[in-house]
């Protein structure tokens, strides 16, 4: 797979493992993926699924220890054009990409920001850290960053504290904050999970605008897959650690190739359109059976193996590699080319 | 952060507020003095070489031979403008007899606070950034140690240990009393002072050990809670260094409740310089207090009282508008 555009950020065989009482936990076992110049990429994944954890690594903020990245590399090439990589990089070095060329974003804005500080002084610290302003000029960016993200009277704001403000304006806080030093990538972490339905809406609204306008890609880790659909260029879907099926949004929507991806869209209500699961009635909004595997005791095989209803018993004998599908689709199921034959028939 | 224009109205509320409970607290510990039997007297009346209607015209003169409540009533007029009263056994007014044994106290306290606050809060912080390391295992291990201890023995202790070292290495510190005998008088200002801090090191230390144990403990789970909260990790995503994520986004949210204890701790101080005081032969409040106690010499009594109490409301508001300055979210109306 040749990837279009410019490559920004690249995760090649990432591990990172957790050492705890029980035993160690692979939380990301080998993750490969990419992501382009000015794309979205969206990562898709049930709770334990690694997706924040792979996200973390990327920050290397990973709590370590017990946390540790036992392998991979992720190369990626800042607002400087050198290209690095960030598993090889000292502290400081890192401190100097956090916020500046990666910025991130977390799914709780009600406590993301310090209680104790202004949110004026929040952002402005972020713009002192990267760009050497003195507090004056960084509390005028900040003015500016709250304007920029739509929040009305940002000279006044920019002097409150977070528990004066919603939720929702505590995000676009945090949102303004993380945009302030202009960075290449933004690492969405769940943004919008915490947030009311009007409210994500806007929030989803205003980082597409802001996409446009600065030009940066975005990491989007969600496990909604309306978010998906509305934000992603290209999705990755990781189950027990793994990517299970990479590919272009409206492919893996229309043609999803891993029995985990199909579960995922069967158990959103999209009225009319489903999509066809071998063997189960047309419409049917279904459930996934089972659980997540337990992180320390992954099965020999197929991660998704003893939930699918496909299984056969070579799916218990190895791991699946991740098949090339044709177009940038890749996915971890040895009986893709069965779903592609039932669907092609289906459709045609 | 609070403004001038609301906080000082506020002030004046909480000290109108303090008026009830000030009364309150003194007309209980009146009451409980008075509970014991008898009185100053008593002693007199079984001494035969004093006749009983001495006894009785000193009764009348104390004001003895009055109700309780009326006896309070004249302590609280006494105490409003500025009279403590007269002690029986010192003879002399309680104005002259307190405020030394205080001062006593006080410096023990002072030194103690900052003490307390200048080792508790760097070891918490080392503990709660390298948790289960070796120094925070032996930190805990002491605070367990010292926290065990009674104070009295643990102070015992430590005489103990310094007479061997002076034996054995003829290290001269001082192990009891305010001042040493054989200074001349006519040394310089610095001189005395020093040598009054020399000898109110280890009392201090054995004063703040058992708060430092626990106060560092505390700090140490509170910083530990905080670091791991989002907004740290907010701070650590912008490119924050580690030593500004712990001092400037976690320790002072860390801090709050500690803040919020700080108003106990001036009386508990006073209260607790204790028995301290009389092992080392400190002349301080816990040594005055405790022959007042036995001589039933209610108006020393009364006025420690007083002012454990006044210090306590003190203590209390200072937490409380301190507490403001910290933590925006707490608006006081």
């Amino acid at each position: 797979m040749t990837p279009q555009g410019e490559v920004l950020l690249a995760v090649n065989g990432l591990k990172t493992y957790f050492n705890t009482d029980d035993g160690v936990v692979k939380s990301v076992d080998g993750v490969t993926f990419h992501i382009n110049k000015g794309e979205t990429l969206a990562v898709v994944g049930e709770s334990g699924s690694g997706k924040s954890v792979t996200s973390l690594s990327i920050m290397r903020l990973i709590p370590m220890p017990p946390g540790q990245i036992v392998d991979g590399e992720i190369l990626f090439t800042g607002k400087d054009g050198v290209q690095k990589n960030i598993v090889k990089l000292s502290e400081a070095e890192m401190r100097k990409i956090r916020g500046n060329d990666i910025s991130m974003i977390f799914q709780e804005p009600m406590t993301s920001l310090n209680p104790v500080y202004t949110v004026g002084d929040q952002i402005a610290e972020a713009v002192m850290l990267h760009q050497g302003k003195n507090k004056k000029e960084a509390m005028g960016v900040a003015a500016d960053m709250l304007r920029f993200v739509g929040i009305p009277a940002p000279e006044k704001r920019v002097n409150e504290y977070p528990h004066q403000m919603s939720g929702g304006m505590r995000q676009r806080v945090m949102i303004a904050m993380a945009l302030s030093c202009n960075p290449a990538l933004l690492i969405a972490d769940e943004p919008t999970t915490a947030l009311d339905v009007t409210i994500q809406a806007q929030i989803l609204d205003l980082m597409r605008k802001l996409q446009r306008d600065i030009g940066m890609s975005i990491l989007f880790i969600t496990h909604n897959l309306g978010v998906v659909a509305e934000m992603a260029d290209r999705v990755v879907v990781m189950y027990g650690g793994r990517v299970v099926e990479e590919g272009d949004v409206v492919e893996i929507f229309k043609a999803p190739r891993h029995p985990y991806t199909m579960g995922l869209l069967n158990s959103i209500p999209r009225p009319g359109e489903h999509v066809h699961v071998p063997g189960q009635p047309k419409g049917r909004l279904e459930a996934i059976p089972g659980n997540v595997p337990n992180p320390l005791n992954l099965p020999r095989g197929c991660a998704f193996e003893p939930r699918c209803k496909f299984a056969v018993e070579a799916c218990r004998e190895a791991v699946p590699p991740l098949f090339d599908t044709g177009n940038g689709h890749m996915a971890r199921c040895i009986r893709w080319q069965e779903f592609e034959q039932v669907q092609q028939e289906v459709t045609a | 952060m609070l403004s001038e224009v609301s906080v000082l109205p506020y002030i004046f509320r909480r000290i109108l507020q303090f008026i009830p409970t000030f009364l309150l607290a003194t007309l209980l510990a009146f009451f409980i003095v008075q509970l014991a039997p008898g009185d100053f007297l008593s002693q007199l009346k079984e001494n035969p070489s004093v006749r009983p209607e001495t006894v009785e015209r000193l009764r009348k003169e104390f004001g003895l031979d009055q109700p309780i409540i009326v006896q309070y009533f004249y302590w609280l007029k006494n105490f409003v403008m500025g009279n403590l009263g007269q002690s029986f056994q010192y003879k002399r007014p309680v104005n002259e007899v307190l405020p030394g044994p205080f001062m006593n106290s006080l410096i023990l306290v002072i030194i103690g606070t900052v003490l307390h606050f200048a080792v508790s809060i760097p070891v918490g912080v080392y503990s709660a950034v390298r948790p289960y390391s070796t120094a925070d295992k032996t930190f805990t291990f002491l605070s367990y140690i010292f926290l065990g201890i009674p104070s009295f023995f643990f102070a015992l202790l430590v005489i103990w240990g310094m007479l061997k070292l002076q034996q054995n290495f003829g290290w001269d510190m001082p192990l009891g009393n305010k001042t040493s005998s054989k200074l001349p008088t006519d040394i310089s200002w610095w001189r005395s002072a020093w040598d009054v801090f020399i000898h109110a090191l280890a009392p201090t230390i054995i004063l703040v050990l058992r708060g430092i144990s626990s106060e560092s403990r505390f700090i140490r789970g509170q910083l530990l809670e905080v670091l791991g909260q989002d907004y740290v990790r907010t701070a650590r995503a912008k490119g924050v260094a580690e030593n500004q994520v712990v001092y400037k986004h976690a320790l002072r949210t860390a801090l709050i409740p500690t803040i919020a204890g700080l108003g106990g701790l001036l009386p508990a101080l006073i209260g607790g310089a204790g028995f301290i005081e009389v092992v080392f032969n400190w002349p301080g409040l816990t040594p005055l207090q405790l022959t007042a106690l036995g001589n039933q010499d209610i108006y020393i009594l009364q006025a420690v009282t007083a002012v454990a109490t006044l210090l306590y409301l003190v203590g209390n508001l200072l937490s409380d508008v301190l507490l403001s300055v910290i933590d925006p979210r707490i608006r006081y109306h």
